[in-house]
């Protein structure tokens, strides 16, 4: 259903290796169906898991990651990678906390250190677009490189300690209840409603998709390839930027190691719900259960208290099996895996 | 020929002339400092390189260069790697190894490369200064983890009157310090046999995790949760802020270890209950005056018993009845030049590592 209109390329995507039509039934659902046997299995294992309160500590923990896969969906469905996660989201924690009324600089600048940080991830973001398209090095070599470079901003802007975040407004957005989750899961929301309707309604997501199949004949019916790219990776940008203010308003501090352990994450989210490395296929809606995916399962294995020291052969268990689930149908095809 | 050995001979003479004086005015070798730091965005470690600076500041204007491991062994030995390859005769080297498999290997580099190192940190149970690399290897210094866990799970008995269930956030598992603060914990809690363990999960230091780890505890225990013990006091903060989330700041009890400043504020305003302050400046001054010291010939390694080559530093139990001394205490930098350190390498000391205590 969602390919559906993901596959807005149609004339595009007839020739193409990649049969959106067959693949639909199980792609889709295949997350949806390990979402709901986790439930089930957790549900079953331990009473505490379906209590309300769980819920509502699954979906605080989803809000940021949420926030990463979507913004990173485009990208991958381009059949590009963006790495700079962690380091987009230090900057941005760093220069947010740092502008806004804190414990160590005297600037008071409220919304405006809010949309610094935001633009401080979008321009990581557009770097890594325009050093990728107009210099060709490819999406992983930069991104790499502008991880490290997010991440050394952020080392530079670190004042010794972590500047404590002394405007409640920002605060409040993690610590405000409505309807008893914060409005961080709303943002999160939010974003994933735009990222749903960039990408079925917009020439933008529609391009993505074209771009990931195909992106010679698409360069060669005069589409602007290039363009869209930049595009993809500034939002991308923007979604870390956005991410390491979350992660700043939850903390009550700017912290200079405010991505770590996000970006594998964030890309086996993605993964997990069905959209491939090479591109072409998967969405924004599917990146969001994976992550909810991952989350229920960490979640889970901390109620059941599961042994630590066996809690990632579990994970890593649970996502090479969903893995199978959520691919089940390309297997027989003959695609290429890289 | 005769000419040409007139002239190196002339040549050595004018080179004699020229460093004489220099050598008699400064009684400083020491070429250069260098320091392998855990991460440079920790304000524990920004501690301790001030106090290494103050005391290379005193070394003929030395400034420390740093060298960063992301608490990554192998990153750590590469750099070094690159820094000594060309030699590094007279230099004062002071790293933490970032985990025991890699103390041997820095030791050694430095020691191949003619500099005197003093390890922080991780240091195997079974090699120490004076057996391994003895004229290179000057001192290693700690801070006593076992005694952070015990101080910290005594007050949290104290705070929850001698019962209750607490979970645990645990650093990397393998690292010394997160195995001695829990084998501390672990004594307090026999201690204190009304306390239960709910759960422990590991947090890599990190705060996100702490913060996502006592989410779901909360949701898991629910009332039955009166404490939460932290290893260190980023995972505590997350702690803490996961407990703002539900309005239960200050009513469950949370304790630290780092005693860093955000830490305590949370302490003064009773968010949270205590954790252990370590004084990072004051060890990277002993640590760079030491191996200065041994550059300079002002301490010969060979002679010093092992207690003044293997021991912990000084640490301060912070909780609400002392917090604002703690947080008053301002470090003069003047006190810690190499000259002052001189007159005591061991002033910050309190006694040697016990056998046994890096396991």
């Amino acid at each position: 259903m969602i390919n559906q209109r993901a596959a807005a390329g149609r004339s595009l995507q007839d020739h193409a290796t990649v049969r959106p039509w067959t693949a639909i039934g199980f792609g889709a659902f295949g997350p949806v169906l390990v979402l709901l046997a986790l439930t089930v299995v957790f549900s079953i294992a331990s009473p505490a898991f379906h209590t309300a309160d769980n819920l509502k500590a699954i979906l605080e923990s989803s809000a940021v990651p949420v926030v990463l896969a979507v913004g990173l969906t485009f990208v991958l469905v381009q059949g590009s990678i963006d790495l700079s996660i962690e380091g987009a989201m230090a900057a941005s924690s760093m220069v947010v906390s740092l502008l806004i009324a804190n414990s160590i600089t005297p600037h008071q600048l409220g919304w405006i250190a809010v949309a610094a940080g935001l633009g401080c991830g979008a321009a990581i973001g557009l770097a890594n677009g325009l050093l990728y398209t107009v210099l060709r090095i490819p999406s992983l070599i930069v991104t790499l490189a502008t991880w490290f470079i997010g991440l050394g901003l952020a080392t530079l802007l670190f004042p010794g300690r972590q500047p404590e975040i002394l405007d409640t407004r920002l605060t409040m957005l993690a610590l405000d209840k409505r309807l008893s989750v914060s409005l961080l899961v709303y943002i999160a929301l939010v974003f994933t409603a735009l990222g749903f309707w960039l990408q079925n309604y917009t020439q933008f997501g529609r391009l993505c998709y074209a771009i990931g199949v195909d992106e010679k004949t698409t360069r060669q019916s005069g589409l602007p390839v290039r363009f869209h790219k930049v595009l993809a990776f500034t939002l991308a940008g923007l979604a870390s930027g956005a991410a390491g203010v979350m992660i700043s308003a939850q903390l009550g501090v700017g912290n200079p190691n405010a991505g770590d352990g996000f970006l594998f994450p964030a890309i086996s989210a993605a993964v997990i719900g069905g959209t491939l490395l090479s591109g072409g296929r998967g969405g924004v809606l599917q990146s969001a259960l994976g992550v909810l995916i991952l989350e229920v399962l960490r979640n889970g294995m901390i109620q059941l208290g599961v042994d630590p020291y066996l809690r990632h052969v579990i994970e890593g268990a649970t996502i090479v099996g969903a893995l199978v689930v959520g691919n089940w149908r390309l297997r027989s095809r003959l695609r290429v895996v890289k | 020929m005769q000419s040409d050995l007139l002239r190196h001979i002339r040549l050595g003479f004018g080179l004699l002339a020229a460093l004489a004086p220099v050598a008699a005015l400064a009684a400083n070798k020491v070429s250069d400092v260098y320091t392998g730091v855990g991460s440079a965005s920790s304000e524990y470690w920004s501690a301790y390189l001030e106090g290494a600076n103050a005391v290379a500041g005193s070394l003929g204007d030395k400034k420390v260069h740093v060298v960063v491991s992301d608490f990554d062994g192998q990153k750590l030995l590469q750099q070094f790697g690159a820094v000594f390859s060309a030699g590094c005769d007279d230099c004062a080297v002071t790293a933490d190894p970032a985990s025991n498999a890699f103390t041997k290997a820095i030791v050694g580099r430095a020691a191949d490369a003619g500099a005197k190192i003093v390890t922080l940190w991780n240091r195997p149970d079974e090699i120490h200064p004076w057996d391994t690399n003895a004229d290179a290897w000057v001192a290693h210094v700690s801070f006593d983890g076992v005694d952070s866990g015990y101080q910290n799970g005594k007050q949290l008995c104290k705070a929850l009157g001698g019962s209750g269930g607490v979970a645990v956030l645990l650093g990397i598992p393998d690292n010394p310090p997160a195995k001695q603060r829990l084998a501390g914990f672990n004594k307090a809690v026999a201690e204190c046999p009304g306390l239960k363990v709910l759960d422990t999960q590991v947090g890599n230091w990190d705060q996100t995790a702490g913060q996502t780890i006592t989410r779901t505890w909360l949701a898991r225990f629910g009332g039955d949760l009166k404490g939460v013990f932290s290893e260190n006091d980023g995972m505590a903060l997350g702690a803490v802020a996961a407990l703002r989330e539900k309005g239960l700041a200050g009513t469950i009890p949370v304790t630290g270890s780092d005693g860093s400043s955000d830490v305590l504020r949370l302490i003064k305003s009773g968010d949270m209950l205590s954790s252990m302050f370590i004084n990072g400046y004051a060890q990277g001054a002993t640590a760079v005056a030491l191996a200065a010291a041994a550059v300079n010939g002002d301490v010969d390694p060979a002679k010093l018993d092992h207690a003044k080559r293997d021991f912990y530093l000084s640490q301060t139990l912070v909780t609400k009845d002392n917090v604002d001394q703690v947080m008053n205490t301002k470090i003069d930098p003047t006190q810690f030049t190499y000259d002052k350190m001189k007159q005591n390498f061991w002033a910050y000391s309190v006694g040697p590592i016990p056998a046994g205590a890096n396991k």
